[in-house]
């Protein structure tokens, strides 16, 4: 388990972070939050490379701060890899990854080949480091961050500086790593559908101050105002019921419902996470005959609640026990005459898929 | 054409500048680093200091060198006390010497590549699990390795090229303290234009290919002698 209570930042700068949590042992935790929240500087605090950070770490009972020490960069084991990871260009990847394995006192050369064969490294290794593909190049740094044998592994937007398209390469890699590590991991995200994709934790900060904690299908559903309006939604887990080939179409259940969803590459029996934007789900009181939303799931309304735009209203159902979240107007639920304990169906324009897997969530 | 006493200014010279340039690489090193990272207010005052060979006339530098290393100097004291005696008119003496004056010429470009390093490569290493000396040695030093290369040859040239630090400290004792420069100056004095010829066009050449060959190193990473970035980028 890792313990964070910290503050960075001296009362001169405008900034400062506050961050109080308890991180599970195992897993993947996203820190999610829109740029300038803090995300990079509570990272850089638990690698102990930022300046001006107090309070306490602890971290698998090892006390990394406190008030009596802070214990330095290089003998805190983590595995940080930053947004454009910095590989030593004077060394080749081999070289590289050979720097992390020599510090962390490790004689067997099991787990580095073990590590070259997960990231597919056999054929870059006598590469110069100017050869390397910005997405060989993250690869090539988690490998490393991972031969360093760290507690705690710390991944800082690992993606966002890989073109969109080439996202793909890299993401079934961390997926992979968070899985094979068995540790703890940090992942840092403005992407909510990353963190749909990866997280099973998520702590959502905003201006330096944590806005929400807990489990992702949890904290995506309720904290859904100011900066974090545009990512409203809720995420459920559901399992792949069917396939439509011929429609490019995915039929996944939860509790009593299904969903009809575009994907393609997914099999029947697959643990899928399910992300329903509030803005793609409408309200109807009974299913309609002809419409082009085939996705009709019916619910119970929990709650209505005001958005920041005017006009706009928030209205939370239980569909099955799990929550979805609808974006109407106000004057849609004064005339649908909406209010809690109310039966309703919600149409499902569309949702994202995203494939979970097992030991991830344990 | 080059007679016996123009080797053995030759000789010494060679001598001087490299020990100069060892002593430049070891003590210019950690005052680059300092320099380069350091917030202290000291850090202008020091870095001038270290810079004033650059403006102040050589015979100035000599002439307060040959005071603070004289037998009445502060320095000649602790010297004498510690038993080696006094330091002008040695070779000892002239490494001192130009140790201060050629200073700048080493400090600024170990410093400029360092300042160009920035901090992410010492941060990866550190998390990594590479401690301070560790840093220092496996990531900062190699990737600055440019910029070390440029100050050792600046130094070496400098150094060879130094005249009146040398002539007030030093003197003029052929064999000691007689390097290439101030024996052409003799030459001249006495009017012994060919052999000042000789031992000139000799040091025009090693400046040319010094001079060349690190025009040539630094060319091929597009980057200027002085420039702030001694790396590619």
């Amino acid at each position: 388990m890792i313990e964070i209570a910290l503050r960075a930042g001296s009362p001169t700068q405008a900034f400062s972070l506050e961050v109080n949590a308890e991180i599970p042992g195992s897993g993947t935790t996203a820190v999610f939050g829109p740029s300038g929240a803090g995300k990079t500087t509570l990272l850089r605090a638990i690698a102990g490379l930022a300046e001006a950070c107090s309070g306490r770490i602890v971290v698998s009972g090892e006390v990394w701060l406190d008030d009596k020490r802070a214990v330095p960069a290089h003998q805190r084991a983590v595995g940080y890899v930053a947004q454009t990871p910095l590989l030593f260009d004077h060394l080749d990847v081999a070289g590289n990854l050979r720097y992390a394995q020599r510090r962390a006192g490790e004689p067997e050369t099991g787990r580095f080949d073990e590590l070259v064969a997960l990231f597919d490294l056999e054929a870059l290794l006598v590469r110069r480091i100017e050869a390397l593909s910005g997405g060989e190049r993250q690869r090539v740094a988690m490998a490393r961050a991972l031969l360093r044998r760290p507690r705690l592994l710390l991944l800082d937007e690992p993606v966002s500086a890989i073109d969109v398209a080439r996202r793909d390469e890299v993401l079934p890699y961390i997926d992979a790593l968070a899985r094979q590590a068995g540790l703890p991991v940090l992942y840092v995200s403005h992407d909510i559908d990353e963190v749909v994709r990866l997280a099973d934790q998520v702590l959502l900060l905003e201006a330096g101050r944590v806005a929400g904690y807990g489990a992702v299908t949890d904290v995506l559903g309720t904290h859904t105002a100011g900066q974090f309006a545009d990512a409203a939604g809720s995420v459920v887990d559901a399992t792949v019921t069917g396939i439509e080939s011929q429609w490019s179409l995915a039929a996944v259940t939860f509790a009593d419902a299904t969903l009809s969803v575009p994907a393609t590459g997914f099999d029947v029996g697959d643990r899928v996470r399910v992300r329903i934007l509030a803005r793609d789900v409408s309200l109807a009181l009974a299913v309609p005959d002809a419409t082009s939303i085939q996705n009709a799931l019916r619910g119970r309304v929990v709650g209505i609640e005001d958005t920041l735009e005017p006009a706009m209203a928030r209205v939370t159902l239980d569909v099955g026990g799990q929550t979805v979240l609808a974006r109407v107007t106000h004057r849609a639920v004064a005339s649908l005459t909406l209010a809690p304990g109310g039966d309703v169906v919600a149409l499902v324009k569309t949702a994202a898929l995203a494939r979970r897997h097992g030991s991830l969530s344990a | 054409m080059l007679g016996a006493n123009d080797l053995t200014a030759l000789w010494l010279t060679a001598q001087l500048a490299l020990v100069t340039t060892a002593c430049l690489l070891v003590i210019g090193m950690p005052i680059a680093w300092w320099l380069a990272n350091t917030r202290s207010r000291w850090r202008a005052p020091i870095a001038a200091l270290v810079a004033m060979p650059l403006v102040l006339p050589p015979t100035v530098i000599g002439f307060y060198l040959l005071l603070w290393l004289g037998p009445d100097g502060v320095v000649g004291g602790l010297t004498t006390a510690a038993g080696w005696g006094t330091l002008p008119f040695t070779f000892t003496g002239l490494v001192v010497a130009s140790v201060l004056y050629s200073l700048p010429f080493v400090v600024q470009p170990i410093e400029n590549a360092f300042r160009a390093l920035g901090r992410a490569p010492l941060e990866t290493a550190a998390t990594l699990g590479a401690g301070p000396w560790d840093r220092f040695f496996t990531v900062a030093l190699p990737l600055s390795m440019p910029g070390v290369i440029t100050a050792a040859v600046l130094g070496f040239a400098h150094t060879v090229g130094e005249f009146g630090v040398v002539l007030m400290i030093g003197g003029n004792i052929p064999g000691v303290t007689q390097v290439a420069s101030v024996r052409v100056y003799e030459q001249v004095e006495s009017l012994d234009y060919l052999g000042a010829h000789a031992l000139s066009l000799t040091l025009v050449g090693f400046s040319f290919v010094a001079l060349l060959a690190l025009y040539l190193l630094q060319g091929a990473r597009g980057a200027s002698l002085f420039s702030r970035d001694g790396r590619q980028p």
